[in-house]
Parts: structure tokens; sequence; C-alpha cells
């Protein structure tokens, strides 16, 4: 499913995504050079209560929702599992402003490393006006993106849960649980991280200790 | 139905520590404006960190206050930050901080963070939860 420019409130509820060939769904905006104060984008996405198993069966750089200049997303209450790199992946902060809760990712990153089953990057910060509550003010600062209570197991070559990555900011991770873990924080700021357990050992827990999913 | 082959643990990030700036490097001000507070890590690990930290510059590392670390033996677990660096065109001659290397909890706190609060200022070490404990976490957390 390809989410593309302007488009405003889409709502994806309760559906099955299952050996999708690439992304399950990929939310992509546009923008005038780093000027994305225009129209041309997704803004608040709701993905709620899908479940997605083996994404990415053809391409590999793929996952269960991928979003690129996009802003104001809520992913809440999904099941992702078996992909072979990130299943949630922001590829940029743009105008940020996302909420992503009560979800449970694991069997991210089989067949890649790196990655983790959540993975964000911040390479080109754009102007948007998503920080000003009035939505007046141009602002190379985003939002900030809320993580709260996920349950994300980083298993096979996840290096960790929440994956913040190459200059990725003003993200808050908090209340998460979160196994195999380490908190990730390569360059970018304003992140925080708080409240979480993390537990980067085995345990004899079997939940916590066995990488299977029926199917 | 697909089972998908054991996770092994014999590989990071199984052994790794609770937090840290892989790759990143202190001119980067990888740490300013965060934050690493009231969280749990249990670990195997002998760091609880590996963030990078210079004398004159704590940037790369977020404020650090109120963790709990849970480890098989408490009085083993050691606090330390390095210099180091991935991008050689902009890495500086850095200096470790005194009490950032190799050091117990009690040391460690003696630093300070980037904002010049206490270093890790409540944080606490204590003992490996059992199984039950973790699973009442995982519940009072994310409330199922």
């Amino acid at each position: 499913m390809l989410l593309y420019k302007y488009l405003r409130n889409v709502a994806i509820l309760d559906s099955e995504f299952v050996r999708t060939g690439a992304h399950a769904i990929q939310s992509i905006g546009t923008s005038q050079m780093v000027d994305g104060t225009g129209p041309d984008h997704p803004e608040g996405n709701v993905l709620s209560g899908n479940y997605a198993d083996e994404i990415g069966v053809q391409e590999k750089q793929t996952c269960f929702y991928m979003q690129a200049m996009t802003t104001g997303a809520t992913l809440a209450r999904n099941i992702a599992f078996n992909g072979a790199r990130a299943q949630i992946k922001f590829n940029d902060e743009f105008g940020g402003g996302n909420l992503m809760t009560e979800n449970l990712v694991f069997n991210a990153v089989r067949e890649t490393g790196d990655h983790g089953p959540f993975n964000s990057y911040n390479r080109l910060p754009q102007i948007t006006t998503m920080k000003d509550p009035e939505r007046k003010i141009a602002s190379y600062f985003p939002a900030i993106s809320n993580l709260i209570r996920n349950f994300m197991i980083a298993n096979y070559h996840a290096g960790c849960a929440f994956d913040h990555d190459d200059g990725s900011r003003f993200f808050h991770d908090t209340k998460n649980f979160e196994v195999y873990s380490s908190t990730q924080n390569y360059l970018g700021q304003g992140k925080v991280s708080s409240g979480n357990w993390i537990s980067t050992r085995s345990t004899t827990i079997p939940w916590m200790t066995t990488a299977t999913a029926p199917r | 139905m697909y089972l998908a082959p054991p996770m092994t643990c014999s590989l990071p990030p199984c052994i790794s520590p609770c937090a840290g700036s892989g790759l990143t490097y202190v001119q980067m001000f990888s740490g300013i404006n965060e934050e690493y507070s009231n969280n749990t890590c249990e670990t195997n690990n002998a760091q609880a960190y590996k963030y990078e930290c210079d004398e004159q510059d704590f940037r790369a590392m977020p404020r650090l206050r109120d963790n709990t670390f849970m480890v098989g033996d408490p009085a083993a677990l050691r606090f330390s930050c390095a210099c180091a660096g991935a991008d050689p065109p902009l890495k500086k001659k850095c200096t470790i901080p005194p009490n950032s290397s190799n050091v117990p909890l009690s040391s460690w706190k003696a630093g300070k963070n980037w904002d010049g609060t206490q270093r890790d200022s409540g944080s606490k070490v204590a003992p490996l939860p059992t199984d039950e404990e973790i699973a009442e976490a995982c519940h009072r957390l994310l409330q199922f």
C-alpha cells in the first residue's frame, strides 16, 4: 500500500499483510528542496490493529511501515514480525509529531544487520510548521515524536529496540519494554529515554528467549 | 507453520551495555539536550554504558539520572566513557575525564552531565530480577 503526496488522516485499520514482496505500507511526501511547508505530503496517517508477517519476501530493505517526508503519524496496537530489516522505519524526521504506542514488534533484521525493529534516520532536516501549535511558524525543528509502551524484541541481528540512527532528533522513548536491547544514540539531539525496561541479557522466560513464530 | 531458528545469545546485543553512542564522537554533540533517566536495565555486560566523553566537553552523553542497573554481581559493574571517534578530520585530542574509566557507580557519580548536574544522580545498582519480577514489570509497563 502506497500513501503518496497530499493525503490527510488516512486510516489503515485491522488489516493483515502477509508475505509482501516489499514494504507492506509506504508513506512518501515531497518538498521543495528543504522546504516542507507545502501540502504535498501525507499527514495524520493512522495505522491501528494491523498484523504483518513475513514482510519483504523479494526486496529486503523493506518494512511493515516506512515513512519519508510524512508527519503526524499514529501507529497503535499493531503486530509486526518476521522481516529482513527494520519493521517500522522513519526515514527522516520531517515535521515529527508521530506517536507509536502499544505495538508488538519482533523477529526483525533476520537477513541483514545494524538496524533494530524500529529504525530512524535524519540525514537532512527539513523546514516544516509542525513545531508550532498554530502551524504558522516554519522551523528546522520538528515536533516531538513519542514512542510509548511498545513491546519490542530486538532478536536476530537487531542491535537495539529503537535504533535512533544518523542524526535522529526529538524522540521521546517512554515506558517501553525492550528485550535484547540497548539504547542507541547516534548523533542528533533532543532524544529522551525514560522509564523503559531494557534487558540486554538472556533469561529463562520462554517468550524472551525463543524467537519462534507460528504461521 | 513457520518456525524461525532459535536465536543465539552468544553475540551482541545480548552482552551489550545498557546505553551508548556507538560510532559517534564528542564534537557532534550527540547528547545535547538528551536524557537517559528512570530506566531499568538488566544486563550481563561488565560495563553499563558505551558513551563518548571529553574532559572539556560532555555533550556526547545524555543527561544521566535515576537509572537502575540490575546485574549478577552488583559490585562488579563498571562505568566508563571513552575518547574515540569515527571521523578523523573532526577528531580532536580528547581526554577522558576523572572518574570516567572503569569505575564503580559511586565514583562515576563524581562526574557531571552536560547541563552541570551530577552524573547519574539517584541511580543505583541492584541484583538481577527473578523471571517473575520481569514478567510483572512487563505487565505493569505495557498495562496488559
